[in-house]
């Protein structure tokens, strides 16, 4: 095999955007991906026949234009995430409403809107060092309890920051949830599903992006070949395997903060893995419509923390339910037929009205090796490690990855445009002299 | 005329802020111009931090747009007068 220009380390979005991108530019690049399919984050789940659907990354807005970049150039479709009908709640008692507004006080749930509002506004991505010392000081939940004394509003926000970065409100720092706030374009942004983040999914799920991107390389990523370290020398670079060293001119380090340390030789320190579990229940029809509901419930409890309708047009129903932070680890915990047993035990709860689903499928990314984090790796109290951070070890070693990204934090966005960013560099790396070459 | 504290001026206000819109007008409904009913809770924070007046996240529903809400607060105030 002759020595590559470029290799990309990690097939998710953003390693298979940047080696896209740099073949497109002319350079030879090799994609190694540890895991035994490409998509990192990007995972399609096969439901049934003809049917795949999203266990992992799913959502997109308007403004997520890189990725819509990419739909358009592979000719891909989405499908509008919005369903009409009522929202159920159980917290824990049960209620049901035309809005997503859960039944607490209203002044109430505003001052915690207020307040993260003001924490959005607090925080400049460009310059998160910046942000007032109480801010990378606190973790958010001290910070909102600060703000905020409403006791229901005190009872929605783990629930919200839950469903918003999959972690505990004292996970993070105040800090690393007002940048992701900030950097996923603002609270009213974030929360919609119409013109907001969740506005599409894919039509036939997001790792359709992934394989696509995928099939322009001239070189196929080459898969279960985990990196175990990168090194930058005089010459180049060298990616070390458990199958051998590639030798190359540049590498691009796609991985979660934590594994990219772990490869390149650097410190994460502070960094926390967001944890979420993602459940499909499969149903011979959407039958919560003939209720009137949209199939999207907020409950106190998990695995099922919240659900939405994920259902393909005129065909079987598809509920997602999501458990993040704690309950994603108890859930996590759990051995596989108890797993079944407790979803279907809430499922009974939340929704009455429906009959139980065909197949429970679950898709863990808290035990997951080669994610160390999902969403993302979030951060502690002053040891903020997102950008703008060190781009690598040297000039040749670029890091990419939503976590590397001022613009969509967390978001298949930031990912890609991490990616493209990411080629820029490499090929700019690429043409200075190796010092060997000028001897 | 406004009876009540607020007045219609202060509400395109709120709104607008609220929205981070400066094209809000008289009879804006909050939920067609980019509000959401996690933003509504913000206007009605508002009204009682800063005007110690309650309005109900089903009244706001009803009265989505500066104008009708002006009335509302009208017809509270006029009823907390004549109590």
């Amino acid at each position: 095999m002759t020595v590559p220009d470029v290799v990309v380390v990690g097939a998710g979005l953003a390693g298979l955007t940047a080696a896209h991108d740099l073949a497109a530019r002319g350079a030879d690049v090799l994609v190694l991906e540890a895991r035994g399919r490409i998509g990192g984050r990007v995972r399609g789940v096969p439901l049934a026949p003809g049917l795949v659907t999203d266990g992992g990354a799913a959502y997109l807005g308007e403004r997520h234009t890189a990725v819509r970049e990419l739909l358009e150039r592979f000719g891909l479709a989405v499908v509008s995430a919005d369903e009409d009908g009522d929202s159920v709640f159980s917290l824990p008692g049960r209620s049901r409403s035309p809005f997503r507004v859960p039944p607490y006080d209203a002044a109430g749930l505003g001052e915690l809107f207020e307040a993260l509002h003001d924490l959005t506004a607090a925080v400049d991505p460009e310059r998160p060092h910046a942000a007032a010392a109480e801010l990378h000081e606190l973790t958010a939940g001290q910070w909102i309890r600060r703000r905020v004394a409403d006791p229901g509003a005190l009872a929605f926000a783990p629930l919200y920051l839950g469903q918003l970065v999959a972690a505990e409100m004292d996970d993070l720092s105040a800090l690393c949830l007002g940048y992701y706030l900030r950097s996923g374009g603002g609270l009213r942004y974030l929360n919609a599903f119409r013109s907001g983040a969740q506005e599409f999914r894919v039509a036939g799920g997001a790792q359709r992006i992934a394989e696509s991107l995928a099939a322009t390389l001239p070189r196929p990523p080459v898969l279960d070949t985990p990196v175990v370290r990168v090194e930058a020398g005089a010459d180049g670079v060298s990616v070390v395997t458990r199958h051998g060293v590639h030798r190359a001119g540049v590498a691009v380090v796609a991985l979660p903060p934590p594994l990219a340390a772990g490869v390149c030789g650097t410190a994460a320190d502070g960094a926390v893995r967001g944890r979420a579990v993602k459940t499909h229940l499969l149903f011979d029809r959407p039958a919560w419509r003939d209720h009137g509901l949209s199939g999207w419930s907020l409950n106190d409890r998990g695995p099922l923390m919240y659900t939405v309708d994920v259902s393909p047009a005129d065909g079987p129903g598809v509920l997602t339910g999501f458990a993040t932070g704690q309950r994603a680890e108890e859930f996590a915990a759990l051995p596989a037929p108890r797993r079944e047993t407790v979803v279907r035990q809430q499922l009974a709860a939340v929704f009455p009205e429906i009959p139980q689903p065909r197949e429970v499928v679950v898709t863990d990314w808290v035990t997951s090796r080669y994610s160390s984090g999902c969403y993302a790796t979030l951060w502690k109290p002053g040891r903020w490690g997102g950008p703008p951070g060190p781009a690598g070890p040297a000039g040749r070693v670029v890091r990419c990855g939503t976590e590397t990204s001022t613009e969509f934090y967390g978001f298949m966005e930031g990912a890609v445009r991490s990616g493209r960013r990411a080629a820029e560099q490499a090929l700019t790396a690429l043409a200075q002299p190796l010092q060997e070459d000028r001897r | 005329m406004s009876d009540n504290p607020v007045g219609l001026d202060r509400l395109i206000g709120i709104f607008g802020d609220v929205l981070e819109s400066g094209g809000v007008r008289p009879d804006s409904n909050f939920f067609l111009v980019g509000g959401d009913s996690l933003l509504a809770t913000r206007v009605i924070s508002r009204l009682r931090r800063d005007y110690d007046i309650d309005v109900t996240f089903a009244e706001f529903t009803q009265a989505p747009t500066p104008r009708a809400l002006d009335q509302l607060l009208d017809s509270l105030a006029a009823d907390s007068a004549s109590r």
